[in-house]
């Protein structure tokens, strides 16, 4: 028993010794009892912290204050009813949480000329642009088998699809695209771009809600990048860049 | 505002319409897209000409990391190859005994003149290694 008693109290110590150090080795944490977070992007990790040197400031683009509205104007807090709006907390706990790729992604929707100049760790990276494609072409199809999402029935004839638009059509809803997609395995997606300002990622939300993608698996992480620099948090640049 | 939210409201939408009725009916409209690879949509949308203008002046964040895909070590180990560039000579002993501190023991043996160089090569060159070997040929 008393064995025991000594023996907890070591972990216990060893345990708050550790927290100690790495809060000096860390003195800008990210929250209290939280220096940093190391995320899974592709195969490798990276440890997601914050600048620690206390005097630095943005600079660059980020730095910006205006910019032409429209189209820059200010986001509302939600893009549509039932998608959560997150912070940056949420966005680390949901890229952390290790449910895999094959559950959840975390999506920088931002065209390649901004992503190629760093992204947030654990992002993969699909262009808003690419939500507004055709439905029928080979490129929205192979997205969302990547989203896990599933042609619910295969078109039998050219003939068949002509009446499924033509009904798409005449009806001019989202309902029409009801059947046509099973999300019963969607992932869960959680959609940036460059901040408050920026209408890529809304944008792909609004297109995955169009053809009735379910909004209590999307997450949109309002601040993006200009968030993410404020806070002075990693940005990586991805690979073959 | 609300014009504005009611333009990108139904963009998607708008876009996948143009489309549909292209795929229904308009067949030359279809190829002639086909054929100038869907450029002329990219050029009429005015918000995708904004977002190109705008990240053609971008800079690379000052604390972006190029990532390395040779290297498939934890990024804990990684963390470990370097010192925090940049410090005074205070900051610098406090970090090498907090994070190295077998090295830190050694370097702590080491007279004053000699830290003071070991200090100048750590600001000439702040990879742990060097600095190692650098304390270790100073004993």
């Amino acid at each position: 028993m008393k064995h025991a008693a000594i023996l907890l109290g070591l972990l216990f110590w060893s345990a708050s010794a550790q927290s100690q150090s790495q809060s000096l080795d860390y003195p800008v944490g990210i929250a209290p009892d939280l220096p940093y977070v190391d995320v899974s992007h592709g195969q490798q990790q990276i440890r997601v912290q914050r600048i620690q040197d206390e005097t630095h400031v943005i600079t660059g683009s980020y730095a910006r204050t205006s910019r032409h509205c429209p189209p820059f104007c200010i986001n509302p807090i939600q893009v549509a009813p039932d998608v959560k709006t997150v912070g940056e907390l949420e966005l680390l706990q949901f890229v952390s949480r290790g449910a895999g790729p094959e559950k959840q992604l975390l999506i920088d929707a931002r065209t390649q000329a901004w992503y190629e100049r760093g992204t947030i760790p654990g992002s993969i990276h699909i262009p808003f642009t690419a939500f507004l494609e055709s439905e029928d072409t080979q490129a929205f199809q192979g997205l969302m088998a990547q989203l896990g999402v599933i042609p619910r029935v295969a078109q039998t004839s050219w003939w068949s699809g002509l009446l499924d638009r033509l009904s798409g059509l005449m009806s001019r809803t989202a309902s029409a695209n009801e059947g046509r997609w099973d999300f019963s395995d969607a992932k869960e997606l959680m959609l940036w771009c460059n901040g408050p300002w920026c209408d890529q990622s809304p944008r792909a939300i609004r297109a995955l809600l169009d053809i009735g993608y379910p909004a209590e698996k999307l997450y949109s992480y309002r601040g993006g990048m200009q968030m993410w620099q404020l806070f002075g948090l990693t940005v990586i640049i991805p690979e073959n860049q | 505002m609300v014009k504005h939210q009611n333009l990108t409201g139904t963009r998607a939408s708008t876009l996948r319409s143009i489309r549909r009725r292209s795929r229904t009916g308009v067949l030359p409209f279809a190829l002639f897209v086909t054929l100038t690879g869907g450029q002329l949509i990219a050029d009429t949308d005015p918000y995708l000409s904004a977002i190109e203008r705008e990240a053609s002046v971008l800079d690379t964040p000052a604390n972006a990391q190029r990532l390395d895909p040779t290297d498939t070590r934890p990024a804990s180990v990684r963390a470990r190859d370097f010192m925090t560039p940049g410090m005074g000579l205070e900051d610098f002993e406090a970090e090498l005994e907090r994070r190295f501190p077998g090295t830190s023991m050694i370097y702590k043996s080491l007279a004053g003149d000699i830290r003071l160089t070991i200090y100048e090569g750590y600001r000439q060159d702040n990879r742990i290694a060097v600095i190692r070997r650098q304390i270790a040929y100073s004993m």
